[in-house]
């Protein structure tokens, strides 16, 4: 019986080591793309698996579901297609006003608005120093005129 | 027996004063552009400090401006004595002398504008006619001592026509300041000015037409392109030269659309009536107004004005543009003129420009090249009419015809 479990155990743990490489592999992606963009660093794998907890079914931050969406897979030799295809759709995945690329390359999280990056859509410009709102005061070059007559009658007014 | 009051000298020219400005104000409501002339180089001219309180050009007079206004702006009339005095029609409201230390002047400019632009594709062609709220603005300078005090208000009905230099956010009839400033003159000559405020960008030529595209491209106009910075102005010899560090357009919110940035031009004479320049401008913007992306933008230049004889004026600017939008590549562009100014007679003003530009910021394509041709007649003290027909070809085709009357104060 000793021996039987003993066999399973050591049967367990061959087919632990015989799994498939990926499911345990160190990902290039981290490398690939800092080598791809050019970076001088090495993005956290937080930035595609959510809490930085890597694993099947953990890719759900923006970049990383665009990243899949752009065709990424568990295969490495998608990583090149799927990064390009990114590059040419200028994908923003947060709405932070320019692309994820972009953010990568100025050493920003793509799944995060930064505090000084505008909104994809920026408010539109509001004109004059807020002095006033709503329609204009009546005809101020009317009541220019209207104070010019005034001086005039009085300076023409004659004394009896 | 009735008797007559007979009140003040003084109080009799305000009055008539008033009434004119009621007039003015009331009936001839034009918005104009402040004025430059850079073709005054004809007469020796390679400055604009003498005429203008702003030491690059444009807008309110000096006495010794409007003197000039009078006796080598406008066509003189065989019925007129020959002008060696400009005498009192030259003055603020055709009368008025100004006490030392104040100037007050004022601009009233509309036009109408007929314009085609050609159909493509399915597109048909569009026909348009439209009169023009330009400018009407009043300016004014109080100098005590070395200190300056200069401002401009004026009034719009249109915020179409003027939204960036609005004061007032009403619906309508709005407000508007193009310049103020607190200024000092330093050095033994006044060769230094210093100021700080909303000022127009000193960079290249600058001239009347606002639509040019030395002017669009790099958003130089003194129609509503000014900000608000610090400049430094010298003025001495054959030199003139003006920078400027500015924060942005302070009367436009939020301020993500403020632009930030350093400009600037050198010109040099290099005999009475020639002259060359170089300018530079670097800004940025983390959203642009008009594109509403972020803008990163440079710009450099030459120019040049020349006078081979008293009725000819040749100038020319050529503008190089590196530019990019929301953090893109960096895309190069350029913008550039040329200009004949022929004067047959004093006053009248046959001009001819050629220009053409490529500016990365107009998209979805942006080379143009255009064509102006027209005339100038200044025809009485402070009144000039203007006609121009202007041709543009390239990404952006159209047709047409601008008239423009134009009075100052």
């Amino acid at each position: 019986m000793n021996a039987l479990r003993s066999l399973g155990s050591v049967s367990l743990l061959l087919a632990l080591l015989g799994a498939p490489a990926t499911a345990w592999a160190i990902p290039p992606y981290p490398g690939d793309l800092q080598t791809a963009l050019k970076l001088n660093y090495t993005p956290q794998c937080a930035i595609c698996h959510e809490g930085g907890v890597t694993g099947l079914g953990t890719v759900t931050t923006p970049f990383g579901v665009s990243m899949r969406a752009h065709g990424l897979t568990d295969d490495p030799s998608t990583f090149p297609g799927a990064l390009a295809a990114m590059e040419a759709d200028k994908v923003d995945s947060v709405g932070r006003g320019y692309s994820d690329i972009q953010a990568l390359q100025l050493g920003q999280n793509p799944d995060t608005i930064p505090p000084n990056a505008i909104p994809t859509s920026p408010v539109p410009p509001d004109y004059g120093c807020n002095v006033g709102r709503g329609p204009a005061p009546p005809l101020l070059p009317v009541s220019i005129a209207g104070f010019a007559l005034f001086f005039h009658a009085l300076r023409r007014r004659r004394p009896r | 027996m009735k008797t007559r009051v007979h009140y003040p000298a003084t109080a009799r020219v305000m009055s008539r004063a008033l009434m004119a400005a009621s007039v003015v104000l009331v009936v001839a409501l034009w918005p104009r552009s402040a004025s430059a002339y850079p073709w005054f180089i004809r007469d020796g001219y390679t400055h604009c400090v003498q005429c203008h309180a702003d030491p690059s050009g444009s807008g309110l007079l000096t006495e010794y401006g409007r003197a000039q206004g009078e006796l080598l702006l406008r066509t003189r009339y065989p019925f007129e004595k020959p002008a060696e005095e400009p005498g009192r029609v030259a003055n603020f409201l055709f009368a008025i002398p100004m006490p030392d230390g104040l100037l007050l002047g004022g601009s009233i400019r509309n036009g109408y504008l007929a314009y085609r632009i050609p159909g493509s594709g399915g597109t048909p062609a569009t026909t348009a006619t439209q009169f023009l709220w330009m400018q009407e603005d009043l300016h004014a300078q109080l100098q005590l001592g070395r200190v300056r005090f200069n401002g401009s208000l004026g009034f719009l009905p249109d915020p179409l026509y003027a939204g960036p230099a609005q004061l007032t956010s009403w619906s309508k009839d709005n407000l508007v300041m193009r310049d103020v400033f607190l200024g000092v003159d330093l050095g033994e000559d006044n060769e230094v000015l210093l100021r700080a405020g909303r000022i127009n960008l000193p960079y290249g030529l600058r001239t009347n037409e606002h639509t040019m595209f030395i002017h669009t491209a790099l958003r130089d106009d003194t129609n509503t392109d000014q900000q608000y910075g610090v400049a430094v102005a010298y003025n001495h010899g054959g030199l003139r030269t003006e920078a400027m560090a500015y924060v942005g357009n302070l009367q436009i919110s939020p301020s993500v659309y403020w632009e930030h940035g350093v400009t600037g031009y050198a010109e040099y004479a290099l005999a009475e009536k020639l002259t060359v320049g170089v300018s530079a401008l670097a800004a940025e913007s983390a959203v642009d107004l008009y594109t509403e992306v972020s803008l990163v933008r440079q710009a450099y230049g030459a120019f040049s004005r020349w006078s081979p004889f008293r009725s000819l004026v040749l100038m020319a600017e050529v503008d190089g543009l590196v530019e990019s939008l929301n953090h893109q590549s960096v895309k190069p562009g350029y913008a550039g003129m040329i200009q004949a100014d022929v004067m047959p007679f004093q006053g009248f003003h046959l001009i001819a420009t050629g220009e053409a530009e490529n500016d990365p910021t107009q998209a979805p394509s942006a080379s143009v090249q255009g064509a102006w041709l027209g005339f100038d007649w200044f025809f009485a003290p402070h009144a000039d009419i203007r006609v121009d027909a202007i041709l543009h070809v390239g990404d952006q085709p159209s047709e047409s015809l601008l008239g423009q009357l134009h009075l100052y104060l």
